[in-house]
């Protein structure tokens, strides 16, 4: 229907609702205009794109914001889900007793390792080379790893977790190659749904251990409780 | 400035009739298909290029600075969690982009009806007269545009002006100011459209 419609009041509408200038009334009824022009009135997107692109012009006549310093850090470290790790910063000693235990588990997870499809699960339109990594261990509950070759992040599943408890979390590692000490990948709480997080480009193994929270430790400090090799 | 007629798209995920309204627009878009593909530095890269002017947008409206970045921060995750939520036929990422900011700090206003703490926050800044900014406009490449929306602001007649700023800038409804300015709200609304238009035809006719 649509584009044959009458659009005075609907670009009216349109036109003030870009700059949030509409009541709740005047939005309501816009609502309901668009609703009866419908989804396809080619008039109607065409008007909401140039309004939008006007009100988002006006924008940038104001004098830039300087942020804060830490602001691009935390920033991408929120999108990652992990913390920032300063680049050239001192590494704790690695511990003794966690390192060993990862050489036992890297030889029980390359028996066990599987690969699972990851069902209905896309890091992006089209995702090439995608793969998923199931950790298997002493945990109830289902994690998976997505991951593409390659690139450092990606996306961890979690159903069924049991909750860590006591201030603790959940702190995913991978080894870049055999031998290689443990990475951090990031933290997480949740017991169902998903977190990205940073694996780097390539690793021969991942697991996951509790760890003190909220930000977790820079080596491993206790038993992995799932695992898997790749 | 003409539309390019360009594509930095795969054929295959190319869409047909969206316009590409300057060569920072078909970068914008480049990065925003890479932050899809979990592209942090083309991440940090929008965040570096727009971050700067999506906080000021944020400080205008909201007035403390804390509150303009976690809104700055909040619009960039979005972008990060959902980057397909930017559809190119819409416009350019920029204006969506602040859009989005401006409208999370509208609502933040209006949630915490901070109208009513203006008085004791911070004065309000004024759009920018004197370029001073212009080393950074000029990294950012937003000059010209930045000169066209000057001039196109310039030009409106200052009923009309003064009703967009309010607007835009105050975060105010059309009923707030028709309220505030003693106007009838049908003149208000005819205001807004008049300004808008005129506007319109300034800014996007020279891209098509």
């Amino acid at each position: 229907m649509s584009s044959r419609l009458p659009h005075e009041e609907v670009e009216a509408l349109i036109a003030a609702d870009a700059l949030d200038g509409l009541d709740d009334t005047d939005r309501q009824h816009l609502d309901r205009l668009l609703a009866s022009h419908g989804p396809d009135c080619t008039e109607c997107r065409r008007l909401e794109a140039d309004y939008a692109e006007v009100a988002g012009r006006i924008g940038l006549l104001l004098e830039p914001e300087p942020l804060s310093s830490k602001a691009e850090d935390a920033l991408v470290a929120a999108a990652l889900g992990s913390r920032p790790e300063a680049p050239g910063a001192p590494r704790r000693a690695r511990a003794v007793g966690p390192g060993r235990r990862w050489m036992a588990v890297a030889a029980v997870a390359a028996a066990v390792a599987l690969v699972a499809g990851v069902v209905g699960y896309t890091l992006a339109p089209n995702p090439p080379g995608l793969r998923t990594v199931t950790l298997q261990g002493t945990a109830p509950g289902h994690v998976s790893l997505v991951y593409q070759p390659g690139r450092s992040s990606g996306v961890l599943l979690a159903a069924g977790l049991a909750d860590p408890g006591g201030g603790k979390v959940y702190e995913l590692w991978y080894q870049p190659s055999a031998g290689a000490r443990m990475r951090p990948a990031g933290v997480f709480t949740s017991t169902d749904g998903s977190v990205p997080v940073s694996v780097g480009t390539s690793f021969v193994l991942v697991a996951v251990t509790v760890e003190p929270g909220p930000d977790g430790s820079p080596q491993p400090t206790s038993n992995p409780i799932l695992s898997a090799a790749v | 400035m003409p539309t390019l007629a360009f594509s930095l798209v795969p054929e295959a995920r190319r869409t047909p009739d969206v316009a590409v309204h300057s060569l920072e627009d078909a970068r914008d878009r480049e990065l925003v298909r890479r932050v899809a593909n979990r592209d942090e530095d083309a991440f940090r890269t929008l965040f570096r290029r727009y971050g700067p002017v999506a906080k000021a947008v944020a400080l205008r409206l909201v007035r403390q600075r804390f509150m303009a970045e976690e809104i700055v921060q909040e619009a960039f995750l979005s972008v990060w969690r959902d980057p397909a939520a930017y559809r190119e036929e819409l416009g350019t990422f920029r204006a969506w982009l602040l859009s989005a900011v401006h409208h999370r700090a509208v609502d933040s206003i209006r949630r915490e009806e901070a109208h009513r703490r203006r008085a004791t926050q911070a004065p309000a800044e004024q759009v920018t007269e004197e370029d001073a900014g212009d080393l950074v406009v000029e990294r950012l490449q937003l000059q010209e545009t930045r000169g066209r929306i000057r001039r196109a602001m310039a030009e409106l007649p200052p009923p009309q002006r003064q009703i967009l700023e309010m607007m835009y800038f105050d975060g105010k409804t059309q009923s707030a100011i028709a309220g505030e300015l003693g106007l009838p709200l049908g003149t208000v609304k005819s205001r807004t459209l008049l300004g808008m238009r005129r506007l319109r035809a300034s800014l996007l006719e020279g891209d098509r």
